[in-house]
């Protein structure tokens, strides 16, 4: 395990790419939470300055990393594949002597030490943030939300096993990325759109869609009272996020799945 | 001798196209094993099959007599096609990956540098390397970890007449050390200078394997005349270092003889039975000849 890990750090530490976005992902996590003042049509009832205090400053900041994590993460996971290909160094790793498990497994490890690093950050900054915009700490309001920290390691780990499946079946950079965002922001939404007016009219299937659940994580409707005073604008799709508990258990089990068809998809290819 | 590599059937399609056809060949410790084939004739496919980069259709293969094949592919060095290394990292860090990989202690990177005169250039990124120096730095990647059996395949593939040079030196030099090289190239000269053992493949199919002094030279090809065409045809049938004899025209015989004999053989034994040569020519074979009759008939071959 720590032999695989050693091997992609070797690969990695001199890779600008993913200096530069691991530098813009600590630049931007920040920045982005506390541009929620401001970027979002928040209900007017809505307190906005509770986001910035704790408990809630767990699950904000957390939204905040959600889009960072799916995006910079994800591109990550993608480039971590695909450039494998194009430099023909994964035939070459097979063949130096490493198992189809081992390439694979070593990417798996590394993707998680890079979704632990995020998660260790986010807990830097919330508490940094936290303790700074709390008047009144009160031990017990600091750690009520703290499940949101494992929470925010699987969203980001389940965001780049589902990247990195992608770049493992198409690999092609430009291709894969495009194909990650164009399901994500459109084709997984409309499948949902699809299966809750026609599939299964009304039914909560439509939010057990793979990128829905992970999402759901860490989102900003798993925070009741902002749910609440949003349905009753009336929208026309389910705008509830899953249940904690919901959320883990799906994105658990695509996360299992999406590991599974990677070990899968490279045993069978020729490289 | 101790086998290091043995491939029975191996087979593999691409669609309706069959690009290696149940090949058979056995290496064995210390040969400088080349495997010969005009372009698209299945050599890489081949070599990518028993390092496990491409899956056989048919067939096996076992490396040293049957070890797991992961642990065997550690003690082969590889140089497939091209040289495949991280652009952005320098010579000495593409070697530690691969070192890193192999699980060799304390690898002795700088002499593998200095053998294959890039020293100068190694804290310089791959990308910004010549094809020549790229190809070197594969070769110093395959002798990491002191590999008992190396692959190249087209090693000199894109080089000038100087980098060829040093290649096949380089070459030379491994195989001096008693190390087992298996050399795919569709260059005979190559082949010929390099290797002790060849198979020649076409199409997938094997037609022919030995050493490459057998299928080299066992051919030389003497043409003689006399005036008794028939009695000097008779005793040369009759007479074992000889292998064929075949009728040019109606006044000339070629015949095809061991190459440790030659046209004082020739003439020795037709001066014993009383005949006069008048026409004694020696025509050496080249292997170019002899690989172009290889790959046109379609019956295997065993020297
Ligand atoms: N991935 C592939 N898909 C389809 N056909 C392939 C593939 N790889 C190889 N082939 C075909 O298989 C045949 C054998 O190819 P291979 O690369 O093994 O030949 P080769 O002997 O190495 O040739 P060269 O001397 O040009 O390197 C060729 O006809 C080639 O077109
Ligand atoms: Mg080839």
């Amino acid at each position: 395990m720590l032999h695989l890990l050693q091997l992609e750090w070797l690969k990695m530490r001199h890779y600008r790419p993913f200096k530069v976005i691991m530098a813009l992902y600590m630049v931007l996590l920040p920045l982005c939470f506390l541009s929620f003042k401001t970027s979002f049509d928040f209900p007017r009832e809505f307190d906005i300055d509770s986001l910035f205090i704790f408990p809630n400053i767990w699950l904000y900041m957390g939204y905040a990393g959600n889009w960072l994590s799916f995006l910079f993460l994800g591109f990550l996971a993608i480039l971590l594949i695909v450039r494998e290909f194009s430099y023909k160094t994964a035939r070459q790793n097979i063949m130096t002597g490493m198992s189809r498990r081992e390439f694979i497994g070593g990417k798996m490890i590394f993707m998680l030490a890079v979704s632990v690093a995020a998660t260790l950050y986010y807990t830097l900054l919330v508490l940094a943030f936290g303790f700074f915009n709390t008047d009144y700490i009160v031990m017990q309001r600091v750690t009520e939300q703290m499940y949101y920290i494992p929470r925010f390691c699987l969203m980001s780990f389940g965001y780049m096993c589902f990247a990195f499946l992608i770049g493992l079946w198409i690999r092609r950079t430009g291709l894969a990325i495009l194909f990650y965002l164009t399901y994500t922001i459109i084709l997984e939404p409309l499948l949902r759109l699809l299966t809750y007016t026609r599939i299964f009219p009304k039914s909560k299937i439509s939010d057990y869609y793979p990128l829905n659940a992970i999402e759901d994580l860490v989102h900003f409707f798993s925070d009741a009272r902002l749910q609440a005073l949003m349905s009753s604008k009336n929208t026309p799709f389910s705008l509830q996020a899953l249940p904690g508990w919901e959320a883990v258990l799906f994105s658990t089990f695509y996360i299992a799945l999406f590991i599974f068809l990677s070990f899968w998809l490279m045993a069978r290819r020729d490289l | 001798m101790k086998p290091i590599l043995n491939i029975e059937g191996l087979s593999k399609h691409y669609g309706s196209l069959t690009a290696v056809d149940g090949l058979n060949l056995s290496v064995e410790q210390g040969q400088v094993y080349g495997i010969l084939g005009p372009n698209g004739s299945g050599k890489t496919t081949t070599l990518g099959m028993v390092m496990d980069i491409i899956r056989p259709d048919a067939g096996t293969y076992n490396w040293f007599g049957g070890i797991n094949v992961r642990e065997a592919r550690k003690r082969i060095g590889t140089l497939l096609e091209t040289p495949n290394f991280y652009p952005y990292m320098n010579g000495v860090q593409n070697l530690k990956v691969v070192a890193h990989i192999k699980k060799t202690k304390s690898p002795d990177i700088d002499g593998l540098l200095e053998m294959v005169d890039l020293h100068q250039r190694k804290a310089a990124p791959f990308h910004t390397y010549s094809l020549g120096m790229k190809q070197r730095l594969a070769i110093a990647a395959a002798m990491v970890g002191n590999p008992d059996a190396l692959i190249f395949d087209e090693p000199t593939n894109g080089l000038d007449p100087e980098g060829i040079a040093e290649v096949r030196d380089l070459i030379v030099r491994i195989a001096e050390q008693g190390k087992t090289i298996i050399m795919a190239s569709h260059i005979l000269d190559e082949v010929e200078k390099i290797c002790s053992h060849v198979a020649i493949i076409k199409k997938g199919q094997l037609l022919a394997t030995g050493s490459v002094g057998a299928i080299m030279d066992s051919d030389i090809t003497i043409e003689v005349a006399a005036e008794d065409l028939e009695a000097l045809k008779y005793i040369l049938k009759d007479d074992d270092k000889i292998s064929a004899v075949q009728s040019i025209g109606t006044d000339k015989l070629s015949i095809s003889l061991d190459d440790d004999y030659g046209t004082a053989y020739i003439n020795a034994l037709a001066f014993r039975h009383n005949i006069t040569l008048t026409h004694l020519v020696m025509k050496q074979k080249k292997l170019e000849t002899e690989f172009l009759e290889i790959t046109r008939n379609a019956a295997p071959k065993q020297y």
